[in-house]
């Protein structure tokens, strides 16, 4: 099932402007961003991410070929009718001090009011959808100065949302979180995308959430092009290893590489439990083998999980496994 | 639920007591001075023109009722202007003249009084001629600010202009600077004298017309609740928005121009309150929404005003002192005061 394309780039350039010169950024753009659909903008640093933003926003002009927002080319577009269109998140940090979070996310009424700011029910009941849908009601009186970077992402995020544009553009959006904060802004986008069927673009260094996430990668790389496709896919035929020029880490298998220096081992045990003591072998330089010599079998009973070697040897904890190995 | 601080207690104060504290030092005003007139006699003088002297009359009408109606223009036109500098550039060190409104009034006064003087031979005493002065404080002004806005046009962020302004200011007060050193001592006391500022020296024609700059110049931050809001986000935030920023930084500067262009050019140079009361207000009133902070922010200029004005004129004593000292001298510690015991602005303003 194809969703409408509401956001479409056909042989765009785009770059800076010094005096006459065009310092093109990145070339042969051709892409669609489609209802319903989160995508994550990828690449390096300083590959073009931002620039790619900044002119899908309008602060930017491109300098070659077309973007259509809605059937309609985007330079057609005034500030207010584009501020009715798209919804943005940015990176400026927010210190408005004794703001309150509730009358930061009604800013995004703000296109939909008159100069006098009288907000009508209609607009009441979109800020209070947005503060919903974003998981602040517990904050809404608090003051954004009060508020973790986390929780203040999540206030600017509900303020995009209530107004209740078809589609929302982020740069960043998880940047200086921790991963818990990462992770719930990223479902918390994922869930916007499902259930109010918005168009979603999110530029982000998050390679493995965007993975779990994202309905379709962009990635750009120093050939200045950009590669669309299904995650999964991008991973498979290598293209992602490819523009990140992953060290050390082998993205198919999702672990970092590992160097193996000592002696093979053979585990018995299944589940996350054999998975884990794998884990801990591998990351100590131990190989994994089943026609291996050396054994550890772990056994799980109802309270406690122990690990035996092959000449008996009872351990409690992987780290002692380890040690009686070194 | 309310999506603005701007609740009940926030409208009681602006509305009910803010206007009233106002009436009250109004009044008060008028009634102290070299001659001190009771309370009852001004309030009848006001409302009925009748007065038990007639020379009561006479000094209200012609002296206090204008020095005083032009504090309550300065107080709120400095303040106004003050706050929306503060927002534009995002800056709690800005006021009204970071754009280099007051260096290129003193310039343009500079060169009248201090290079003509002797050429044109306006000033009979050390009393200047108000005309004159206002017309060259004005030009002094405009011209700056022309370059200003010229600038304003190019850069796309606000930050570029506050240094344009500033270098612009330096210019002004560099070329007063040689002009000073040109000039004898008698012209140097004139200039000095109108660097001091003055609320008492307009008449009811003069009143008129700076009465008339300032309404525009409050009207037009009136229709800019919603640009200054939208610039506490950041100027990138507001142009997603929906807010033609270069418009609405047109717009802020042109308010700006009139509110304290006027004042500079009628009364000199008035420091402190431009960059105090926004503070003071922010602080009191606990919010950053420019729907309450305007109407308030104007309010409480005109109440700083009015009081540093009374106490300046110190009853019973002959001479006034200059109210650019005692803006300063009143006002700086109250707010040092209220900003340590608040915990630091940090809470109330951005960064």
């Amino acid at each position: 099932m194809k969703k409408e394309a509401v956001l479409t780039a056909k042989d765009l350039e785009i770059g800076y402007r010094r005096g006459k010169k065009e310092i093109p950024v990145l070339q042969e753009l051709n892409f669609d961003l489609r209802t319903g659909q989160l995508v994550c903008l990828m690449g390096p640093n300083g590959i073009g991410k931002s620039t790619l933003i900044k002119t899908l926003c309008k602060a930017q002009k491109p300098l070659a070929g077309s973007i259509q927002l809605a059937g309609k080319s985007l330079s057609d577009y005034t500030i207010q009718e584009f501020a009715f269109s798209v919804s943005v998140v940015l990176t400026d940090s927010i210190n408005i001090g004794n703001l309150t979070v509730g009358e930061v996310i009604a800013f995004g009424r703000y296109p939909h009011t008159s100069w006098i700011i009288n907000f009508t029910n209609r607009d009441k009941e979109a800020i209070q959808k947005a503060i919903k849908h974003a998981g602040v009601e517990d904050i809404t009186g608090r003051r954004i100065f009060e508020l973790s970077d986390g929780q203040r992402q999540k206030v600017m995020i509900a303020r995009a949302l209530c107004q209740e544009t078809p589609v929302i553009i982020l740069d960043e959006p998880t940047a200086h979180l921790d991963l818990n904060n990462r992770v719930e802004v990223i479902n918390l986008l994922k869930k916007l995308s499902r259930e109010s069927d918005k168009a979603i673009l999110m530029a982000t260094h998050e390679l493995d959430l965007a993975l779990q996430a994202a309905d379709e990668l962009w990635i750009v790389g120093a050939d200045q092009k950009l590669i669309k496709g299904f995650p999964e896919d991008l991973v498979l035929n290598g293209k992602i290893d490819e523009v990140f020029n992953l060290k050390g880490f082998d993205l198919k298998t999702g672990y970092l590489e590992k160097t193996i220096s000592k002696e093979s081992i053979h585990v018995i045990g299944d589940g996350h439990l054999y998975l884990w003591t794998k884990n801990a072998l591998e990351r100590n330089g131990f190989g994994v083998d089943p026609g291996a010599k050396k054994k550890i079998e772990i056994i799980q009973s109802r309270d406690k999980t122990i690990w035996k070697n092959e000449k008996g040897a009872q351990f409690d904890s992987l780290k002692s496994v380890i040690e009686s190995l070194l | 639920m309310t999506y603005f601080t701007s609740n009940r207690s926030i409208f009681f104060k602006v509305v009910i007591i803010l206007p009233v504290v106002i009436l009250i030092l109004f009044l008060f005003n008028i009634s102290l001075g070299s001659v001190s007139i009771p309370l009852p006699e001004v309030a009848k003088a006001l409302f009925t023109g009748s007065a038990e002297k007639e020379s009561w009359l006479n000094i209200i009408f012609h002296f206090r009722l204008p020095k005083a109606l032009t504090a309550v223009l300065a107080g709120a036109a400095l303040g106004v202007s003050g706050l929306q500098m503060q927002t534009l550039f995002r800056n709690p060190l800005a006021g009204p003249y970071v754009l280099g409104i007051s260096s290129g009034a003193s310039l343009g006064v500079a060169l009248v009084v201090l290079l003509n003087y002797s050429v044109i031979g306006i000033f009979t005493s050390l009393q200047l001629n108000n005309w004159v002065v206002i017309i060259a404080s004005s030009i002094g002004s405009f011209i700056v600010l022309i370059c200003v806005s010229i600038v304003s046009l190019k850069v796309r962020d606000s930050m570029t202009l506050l240094i344009v302004g500033l270098m612009f200011g330096s210019i002004a007060g560099a070329s007063v600077s040689v002009l000073q050193f040109f000039s004898d001592a008698k012209q140097l006391q004139i200039y000095m004298v109108w660097t001091f500022g003055s609320l008492g020296g307009l008449g009811w024609d003069e009143l008129k017309i700076l009465c008339f700059f300032i309404v525009i110049g409050l009207l037009i931050s009136m229709i800019s609740f919603k640009p200054l809001n939208t610039l506490l986000l950041s100027e990138n935030y507001a142009r997603t928005m929906g807010l033609n920023v270069t418009k609405a930084r047109i717009l802020i500067i042109l308010s700006t121009s009139l509110l304290a262009g006027g004042i500079t050019a009628f009364c000199g140079p008035i420091a402190f309150i431009g960059l105090a009361v926004p503070h003071l207000t922010r602080l009191v009133f606990n919010t950053s929404d420019h729907k309450v902070l305007i109407p308030a922010v104007a309010l409480s200029g005109i109440i700083i005003m009015l009081f540093c004005d009374t106490v300046a004129q110190i009853p019973s004593f002959q001479s006034v002192l200059p109210i650019n000292a005692v803006t300063s001298l009143i006002g700086a510690p109250v707010v040092i005061w209220l900003i340590v015991s608040k915990g630091g602005i940090k809470n109330s303003y951005h960064r």
